[in-house]
């Protein structure tokens, strides 16, 4: 997935700049959040390497889910995961139900790719097996772009917070202590 | 799935079917199972007729109902909306029948299948997916319409055990097991009861258990209530069998409840009618009708006919009152009329009218009374004229009364935010003649270099209600109520003006809607 880790380090030698974003990366052997922004604070790197961290699944199957994540101190936030349109095979990473999964969490500066800091944990198993029972819903469906694309676009304007969505359509959270 | 909601989801979708086949065979679709899932396709359907039905007689042109049933048709049905399925729809009424065991009124219809189609979407999709296709494709945008749509399940009997088939499961030696049995062996001799089980007869065999059952558990929740109070001193031995039996009695009836919470609101009513003895308000379908090719009709409810062959605004019914018009009719005529003939007439009720919380659910005007009534009515003998008043100042939308006791929780006043447009009355809102002292005082704060262009438009706006933090404006015509946002310093000056009367320094709360009769019998804000 990248070309290298070290802190410090472009974790892509040729990309220097993203749009700020957070990722979700799904696969048999890790969950990978990667939290891209733009000069990141003291705060917030120091909310990525030692804050609680809250996590919150809202199913939108068969399209795709949302996966909330609160950084210590930080508002709540989203990532979209849709299972049709990612590279990686994820047959295992479904079929390991009742297993936890290694999370790490990646700061990227959005500004030039450097990451900034990191963090490492474990998922717990109920998590981790309902993002599985999420994602084996969508891919057990037929792709359809469209409806996905108008279930997202419906699902900002309805919600324009992700805590007002993490409020009221998490199906399953859990909280990883800094 | 239960088989009590087998039955229940084989009635939704012959509900479905036979609208549309009334509408034709060009709103057709493969035939599926009848399961929530399976008739998701024909309730989608439906819902897109019945959308066209409400949007027909309420005058709509072709270009404004397309528009609407287009998006809500979606990629389920392989179907789009054109002119000619709307035609079909309009051909349909202009026959003058309507299908058997539907709604009449064309906005109970709708809701009756927008409730079916989000109970049926809830085991396709995730909740969140349901909740933005109402939004979206089916245009819901009252957020608490859309908190409780997110909230009904498609299988509301899951849970469900009759209180016979609770008190049988009992061991044969428990007391409770024989006071049940005694108790509702003497209730099923009740006559009110048989003839309660009379009127559920014709009805959907869903319907029929749940209010049958909880006939019996009304009957028994007041018999064990009176034979805990009597045991206490003629035969305490015997108290805690009752006591038993009663909290038995109690669960059942909160289970019953949950069902119903998942039950449509037509689905309601028809229960409640049973049990009260009255007519339903929409009748039911018929149990026998089992193919679409023997599908009844019935003459289709007058306002479709006298408007199914034009589509312009002006041929809007009556009937067809918007919720902010029947609330505020039903607040005026609480104010106006109700209250101070209760009080005039020495009625019960006459002495709290002022303190009484007063709300509509569905078809009833509830009277929440701060004064206990116990086993009395307050309404004995006047019942069917406040029936008539509220029938007659809502055109039917509401037509029944009920009567309840605060309780001992105190009465909290609704905070600011928390009031709607749809408020009826609070204790201690304005009366008739306070409303007048507001119009007034509105009057003396419009902004005195108002334009006269903005002037004229406001002079047309007449205050309609007032509660203690909200104002209701009528307009004598929807063109008159929309010149106000279009006229230059008129929006302005009536929030100004409203702000002002509401002493708030930001966000006057008032809502404008348009009813001529209402508007005739106001007082201006604006004289010229």
């Amino acid at each position: 997935m990248y070309y290298s880790l070290a802190l410090g380090q472009r974790i892509d030698p040729t990309r220097t700049s993203y749009p700020e974003s957070l990722q979700l990366h799904l696969s048999e052997q890790l969950v990978e959040l990667v939290v891209y922004l733009g000069e990141p604070s003291a705060e917030e790197i120091a909310d990525v390497q030692t804050g609680a961290l809250g996590l919150a699944l809202v199913d939108a199957a068969p399209h795709c889910l949302f996966l909330g994540v609160r950084l210590g101190t930080q508002p709540w936030t989203d990532a979209i995961f849709e299972a049709h349109r990612t590279r990686h095979d994820l047959t295992g990473f479904i079929e390991q139900a009742g297993d936890s999964l290694a999370l790490r969490v990646l700061l990227v500066d959005a500004q030039n790719g450097i990451l900034v800091a990191w963090r490492f944990g474990e998922l717990p198993v109920d998590f981790t097996d309902a993002i599985r029972a999420a994602v084996a819903a969508q891919l057990a469906a037929t792709y359809d772009p469209d409806a996905t694309s108008a279930l997202i676009d419906g699902t900002y304007q309805q919600f324009p917070t992700s805590e007002a969505l993490v409020r009221q359509f998490a199906s399953a959270t859990c909280t990883i202590a800094g | 799935m239960r088989e009590l909601d087998e039955t229940r989801w084989f009635w939704l979708g012959q509900l479905a079917w036979g609208l549309q086949d009334w509408a034709g065979s060009v709103w057709g679709f493969d035939e599926t199972t009848r399961t929530p899932a399976g008739v998701e396709a024909p309730l989608s359907s439906a819902l897109s007729i019945a959308k066209c039905v409400r949007m027909i007689t309420d005058g709509e042109d072709y270009e404004r109902i397309l528009a609407e049933v287009e998006v809500g048709l979606g990629p389920d049905l392989g179907l789009v909306a054109d002119v000619e399925r709307v035609e079909a729809v309009r051909d349909a009424l202009s026959r003058g029948t309507w299908p058997a065991g539907i709604p009449d009124d064309p906005r109970a219809a709708e809701v009756l299948f927008t409730e079916t189609w989000a109970a049926a979407r809830t085991s396709r999709v995730a909740p969140l997916v349901k909740h933005i296709e109402l939004a979206t494709r089916w245009k819901i945008a009252d957020s608490r319409m859309l908190e409780y749509l997110d909230a009904l399940n498609p299988e509301p009997f899951e849970a469900y055990v009759s209180l016979m088939d609770t008190y049988l499961a009992m061991d044969e030696s428990d007391v409770v097991q024989t006071i049940l049995a005694t108790l509702s062996w003497q209730a099923g001799r009740d006559p009110q009861l048989l003839a309660t089980q009379r009127r559920l007869g014709d009805m959907p065999g869903h319907i029929q258990v749940v209010g049958e059952d909880m006939a019996y558990v009304i009957r028994l929740d007041r018999k064990l209530e009176r034979l805990c109070e009597a045991a206490l001193e003629q035969a305490p031995e015997r108290r805690k069998g009752f006591v038993d039996a009663w909290r038995i009695v109690a669960e059942h009836r909160t289970s019953l409840v949950t069902v119903m919470k998942s039950f449509t609101v037509y689905e309601v009513d028809l229960v409640r009618t049973a049990l009260e003895g009255s007519h339903p308000a929409m009748p039911p379908a018929s149990a026998t009708r089992l193919s679409r090719a023997s599908s009844e009709s019935r003459p289709a409810p007058s306002p479709t006919q006298e408007t199914a062959a034009k589509t312009t605004r002006t041929t809007v019914r009556n009937r067809d009152l918007d919720p902010v018009t029947i609330s505020v009719r039903l607040r005026r005529l609480w104010t106006d009329r109700l209250g101070p003939w209760l009080e005039e007439t020495d009625n019960d009720l006459g002495t709290v009218w002022r303190d009484t919380l007063v709300r509509r659910v569905g078809l009833t005007l509830d009277l929440v009374s701060p004064l206990n009534f116990g086993d009395g009515d307050p309404l004995l003998g006047v019942r069917n004229h406040v029936s008539d008043l509220l029938a007659e100042a809502t055109n039917g939308h509401v037509d029944r009364v009920r009567v309840s006791f605060l309780g001992d929780a105190k009465y909290k006043q609704p905070r600011r935010a928390k009031t709607t447009d749809l408020d009826i009355f609070d204790p201690g809102d304005p009366d008739h003649e306070a409303i007048q002292r507001l119009a007034s005082e509105m009057r003396d704060r419009v902004l005195r270099g108002l334009q006269d262009e903005a002037r004229r438009v406001l002079s047309d706006l007449h205050v309609s209600g007032a509660s203690r933090h909200r104002v209701w404006l009528v307009a004598s015509d929807p063109d008159t109520a929309s010149k106000v946002a279009t006229t230059a310093g008129a929006a302005h000056a009536l929030w100004d003006t409203v702000r002002r009367t509401q002493r708030v320094s930001k966000d006057p709360l008032y809502a404008i809607h348009t009813d001529p009769p209402l508007w005739a019998n106001s007082t201006p804000i604006v004289i010229i």
